[in-house]
């Protein structure tokens, strides 16, 4: 009698999945959440009454748009390193691109008393990652809105064939060491302190991806206070070649 | 102000969970829109965009088995289901930037990364109503393929200085590319590129180069676009063309393999693919290229009996004959159900593969099919296909079935004569007469007596008569662009004078849509595209009335 192998096994012949893919995929459902999560709860604060229930659940809110920004940069910063990510520049009205974040927070912003204005003319336009920059930028705003006092102000201009765009809040200013320390610019070495280091991180490796002519893109971190160009607190500037 | 609502668009939701279909119904509900549908899957939005003109379309992109986003958006863009003034939306949780650099044929207006919130919805759909119906005139033109009114229109509002100025020269740019007028495209791009490096207008300044010959240019553009944006594909179906073009077949498919590396789901880069690397004898290559087409094709438009042909033709190649069968049976079973063309196309595809084969039993009961179709619905072959045919029909002594053919492909063109020239050398080339060739070419003479028969009766009145004359030689003729020309224009006489209904307009739409140009359209169809449009507006005032 014939003897037949007594357990099935495991077959070599399962495709193995990249970790890309697998990370692509996995970013892909948890967004998904993210999107049903973050729907139900816009439907809740419509019907809820009370100012300590909407505040409560504008931070759920806010918490749960960081996770879903984080995913984008985890995924982007993974791509960059493998070099597998390529830019889309295409010409964007910096206006209209602007007032998307300012939507975006709109709720969030109106909640906590804090104001953001544009200082953009109309008709302006850059060329860059529409997606990328935007995370830049809404991961930044969502930083300043937490230091600012009452006031985010977007500033634009062109500078020296650079599109600059600035995001100014009248907090206290970014910590010391972050404008000292230029490592804290391009690695994300402080881990302890907040996402910041990350969310630096991630700009830093944005604005250098942006090329034109032999320029290339970066980035500036620093407090306004003695400038009386905007506003008193942090600064942020992201320069487009 | 007036307050900015939904309340008169027809808008259609597609996502395959009910969840997020609630959500977003939920997000438009305080702009008061009184129309809108849902569907969960492609099959089911197909059949709703079918029915109706939707002003607005939020799709996602990833719906399950099925069609996704994109291969809806594909198909009712190529079947014109879409009217340019609709918004398509395309929501999606993967990382969209993928998609648009040249991966795919057709770009929604917008993508929405999900998650997002109603402020980003809206904002969003105020923008693109404005931005629709700040292009409506210039879309309306080209439309009705009259692209130097487009262009003209394109010039008006960019003297403006308008904050979409990039928009507006990169469409200026592709209406000069359709009239082929290379060196305005040249001039346009030239100053644009000294501001900023650009794709696209590099892009068009290489398709410039290419169309004028001069090729090294043309080359050095699209390999400088694909060494500095490596995801920019469209740089490399340009740099592919232009290497099949100057014979270069081996580096054609080089370069299209890399390409299609990258964008694994565009089905039209891997056909072509599949065809180059057949070209070059690469049959492993072509093979594995037809497979993936045939594989996750499934629910494209672009798929066609000819790709399950290419890949029998292959294994033929390979001596593999037991897979040239199960294949051929694949086709057929796979457009058994499809619309009328593709599933003719696989009847003739048959008929070749059987011929190829040297089963001659099947052959001929494959051409019988193919010619009672053809009987009942001469629209269904083209003449291309016609005149092969028709070869293979002498070479089987089928000659009444080969003059029908030769005849119809003669009368298709019979005011064409590169075309007749081409017809009269295929039938050389296998041996026919020239007094039987010329036999056949008398078939034109009665295509300009119909013609002129129909003409006649129009213009002494007898629309009528001359619009069931015209019909009918259309239908049997329905490449034929004069016929076509004719049988649109007495319709349109027909409704100057009694009024134009939904009807009478699709059906001139149809006859105006059969006629195809290379580069500027006739003056002929300009006017009568002129005159379509004033009698669709009377037939709207008509009904707001």
């Amino acid at each position: 009698m014939q003897q037949t192998s007594d357990k099935p096994r495991m077959k070599n012949d399962i495709e193995k999945l990249e970790f890309s893919t697998i990370l692509a995929s996995s970013i892909h459902d948890m967004k998904n959440s993210l999107a049903m999560l973050l729907g139900s709860l816009a439907d809740i604060s419509s019907v809820c009454q009370g100012e300590h229930c909407s505040q409560k659940i504008s931070k759920i809110r806010h918490e749960g748009q960081r996770v879903n920004r984080d995913l984008i940069q985890l995924l982007t910063l993974y791509k960059i390193d493998k070099k597998r990510y390529y830019l889309n520049i295409e010409e964007v009205e910096v206006y209209d691109f602007l007032e998307d974040i300012r939507e975006e927070y709109a709720y969030l912003l109106a909640d906590h008393g804090v104001e953001i204005t544009l200082d953009c003319d109309d008709g302006i336009c850059g060329f860059f990652d529409k997606e990328l920059v935007y995370g830049v930028l809404s991961s930044i705003v969502n930083n300043a809105y937490q230091y600012a006092k009452n006031k985010i102000l977007i500033k634009v201009k062109h500078d020296n064939d650079y599109l600059i765009l600035s995001i100014m809040d009248n907090g206290a200013g970014y910590p010391k060491q972050m404008l000292h320390d230029p490592v804290a610019k391009t690695t994300p070495s402080h881990f302890d302190t907040g996402s910041t280091g990350l969310g630096l991180y991630f700009a830093a490796q944005v604005a250098s991806l942006h090329r034109n002519k032999k320029r290339q893109g970066y980035i500036q971190v620093s407090n306004n206070e003695a400038k009386g160009c905007g506003l008193s607190g942090g600064c942020f500037s992201i320069f487009l070649p | 102000m007036k307050l900015w609502t939904l309340k008169t668009k027809y808008i259609l939701i597609v996502d395959d969970f009910a969840g997020m279909r609630t959500m977003l119904r939920n997000m438009l509900s305080p702009f008061r829109p009184e129309h809108i549908a849902e569907a969960s899957n492609g099959a089911e939005a197909l059949r709703q965009i079918e029915e109706h003109d939707f002003d607005i379309i939020l799709c996602d992109y990833n719906l399950g088995p099925g069609k996704d986003g994109q291969q809806i958006l594909e198909e009712i863009k190529e079947r014109e289901l879409l009217p340019y003034s609709s918004i398509y939306i395309m929501t999606t949780a993967e990382n969209t930037s993928e998609m648009v650099m040249g991966a795919v044929e057709y770009s929604p207006d917008d993508y929405l990364s999900k998650p997002f919130t109603k402020e980003v919805l809206i904002a969003r759909l105020k923008k693109l109503i404005k931005r629709k119906s700040s292009l409506k005139m210039i879309s309306q033109a080209t439309q009705q393929r009259d692209y130097e009114a487009a262009i003209r229109l394109c010039e008006q509002q960019l003297e403006d200085k308008p904050s979409n100025r990039f928009e507006l020269l990169k469409i200026k740019t592709e209406l000069l590319l359709r009239i082929n007028d290379y060196d305005a495209v040249e001039a346009l791009v030239k100053p644009i590129l000294e501001e900023r490096e650009i794709p696209w207008a590099l892009l068009y300044l290489g398709q410039a180069h290419f169309h004028r010959q001069d090729f090294d240019k043309a080359k050095f553009i699209f390999e400088d676009l694909i060494e500095d944006y490596p995801n920019y594909l469209f740089a490399h179906d340009w740099l592919a063309t232009l290497h099949r073009e100057t014979r270069n077949y081996k580096e054609a498919q080089k370069v299209l393999e890399k390409a299609t590396e990258k964008s694994p789901k565009a089905i039209k880069r891997q056909q072509v693919l599949a065809e180059v690397s057949f070209e070059n004898e690469d049959f492993d290559t072509s093979e594995q290229s037809y497979k993936r087409i045939t594989r996750t094709g499934k629910n494209s438009y672009y798929i066609s009996p000819d790709d399950y042909s290419g890949l029998a033709n292959v294994y033929l190649q390979k001596g593999c004959i037991s897979d040239a069968l199960d294949t051929i049976s694949d086709m057929r079973q796979e457009f058994k159900k499809s619309e009328p063309i593709k599933n003719m196309k696989s009847h003739i595809n048959e008929a070749f593969l059987y011929h190829r084969l040297e089963r001659d039993k099947d052959t001929h009961r494959c051409l019988d099919t193919v010619t009672d179709i053809f009987i009942k619905e001469p629209g269904t072959v083209t003449s291309a296909d016609a005149v092969e045919l028709a070869k293979l029909c002498y070479a089987l002594d089928r000659k009444d079935d080969g003059n029908r053919f030769i005849q119809f492909a003669i009368k298709n063109n019979h005011d064409n004569q590169d075309a007749l020239q081409e017809i009269s050398e295929a039938l050389e080339s296998i041996g026919i007469s020239q007094d039987e060739i010329d036999a056949l070419l008398k078939s034109r003479e009665e295509v300009i007596e119909i013609n002129n028969r129909g003409v006649q009766l129009a213009t002494s009145g007898k629309i009528g008569e001359s619009i069931s004359l015209f019909v009918k030689a259309a239908t049997a003729m329905p490449e034929n662009p004069v016929i076509n020309l004719n049988t649109a224009q007495s319709l349109v006489m027909f409704m100057n004078k009694s009024g134009p209904t939904q009807e009478l307009l699709a059906e001139t739409k149809k006859y105006l849509d059969n006629v195809t140009f290379n580069g500027k359209p006739s003056e002929k169809y300009r006017i009568l595209t002129q005159s379509f449009q004033q009698l669709s507006e009377r037939l709207d005032a008509a009904n707001i009335r």
